[in-house]
């Protein structure tokens, strides 16, 4: 689980990514899935 | 909305769709622990941006998503490389048609009493037809789409964090009027495709004005969800679109 740094003030609420989820390392309260998710496709 | 888009694009990009908080499958912090607003929302997309690594990005609006999008871009100006534009608030006051009567009354007092005349927009049948108005042939349009937004919006608290949003709409003036002057000053980085049926924002609502000649207007003959059966349209003018501004 990923706290967010930067400029963004979005006070307690984090971001969780596919990634996260993927590697097991998120357990968003009772659902079990990512705060934030998102779809992504090709390449960076 | 862009899962048909987000292939069409993905061969030559990078592309994330994100779903906001209370939306898609993201998840519903509570109304006590999450202001829903669009300012926020932004604040949330800045986040992810952030967490990306992202740093240069092209961005495609849409309803919500444009007022959230738009501060982003007026307040990274140089991080953009181009904005893609389709039924949101641009150029118009579509406030001033009929459809807008009771988010008008809500706006002006927040009584709980205009807040309620607004779940009307909020039903199945309300989603079906944001679907389904000024479409040429329904029969397009997946009723997946609007079965699943009607079983999300069903969640427990859903339909009251939607109400705050669109209360919210009316903070969202100033920033519609700052991104038409960046649109003025960035002309050639602006793509508009719209569905110019679509009753919430129509084609005049969307059109540039005669002193923005240099924006990009594609006027779909489809609906406010005119993704849904303009796909192949809209993505080969974004790709078009994304060719010339992105850098190689």
């Amino acid at each position: 689980m990923s706290a967010i740094g930067g400029e963004a003030d979005i006070g307690s609420f984090e971001i969780e990514t596919a990634d996260d989820y993927a590697k097991g390392t998120v357990a968003s309260g009772d659902q079990q899935r990512p705060l934030l998710q998102f779809a992504e496709q090709g390449e960076a | 909305m862009f899962r048909n888009l987000i292939p069409i694009l993905a061969d030559k990009y990078r592309v994330i769709a994100p779903d906001y908080p209370a939306f898609g499958h993201s998840a519903v912090p509570s109304r006590s622990d999450f202001q829903y607003t669009h300012a926020h929302l932004s604040q949330v997309i800045e986040a992810l941006l952030e967490k990306l690594g992202i740093t240069r990005f092209a961005m495609y609006v849409m309803d919500f998503g444009g007022p959230i999008g738009y501060r982003l871009m007026l307040k990274y100006p140089d991080r953009v490389t181009g904005i893609v534009i389709q039924n949101t608030p641009t150029f118009g006051e579509p406030t001033d048609g009929p459809l807008w009567a009771a988010e008008l009354a809500y706006w002006k007092d927040g009584s709980p009493a205009h807040r309620d005349a607004v779940r009307s927009k909020l039903t199945p049948e309300a989603v079906r037809n944001q679907y389904i108005a000024g479409t040429r042939d329904p029969s397009l349009i997946d009723p997946d789409s609007w079965t699943i937004d009607s079983a999300l919006l069903a969640r427990p608290g859903v339909d009251e964090i939607m109400l705050d949003l669109l209360y919210d709409i009316k903070n969202n003036r100033q920033t519609v009027d700052d991104a038409r002057q960046f649109f003025k000053t960035h002309q050639r980085q602006v793509m508009i495709a719209t569905g110019v049926n679509d009753p919430l924002f129509p084609g005049a609502s969307m059109k540039p004005p005669a002193d923005m000649p240099e924006i990009e207007f594609h006027p779909i003959d489809g609906g406010h969800f005119a993704l849904e059966d303009h796909c192949a349209e809209i993505g080969a003018l974004t790709r078009s679109f994304l060719a010339r501004v992105v850098p190689t």
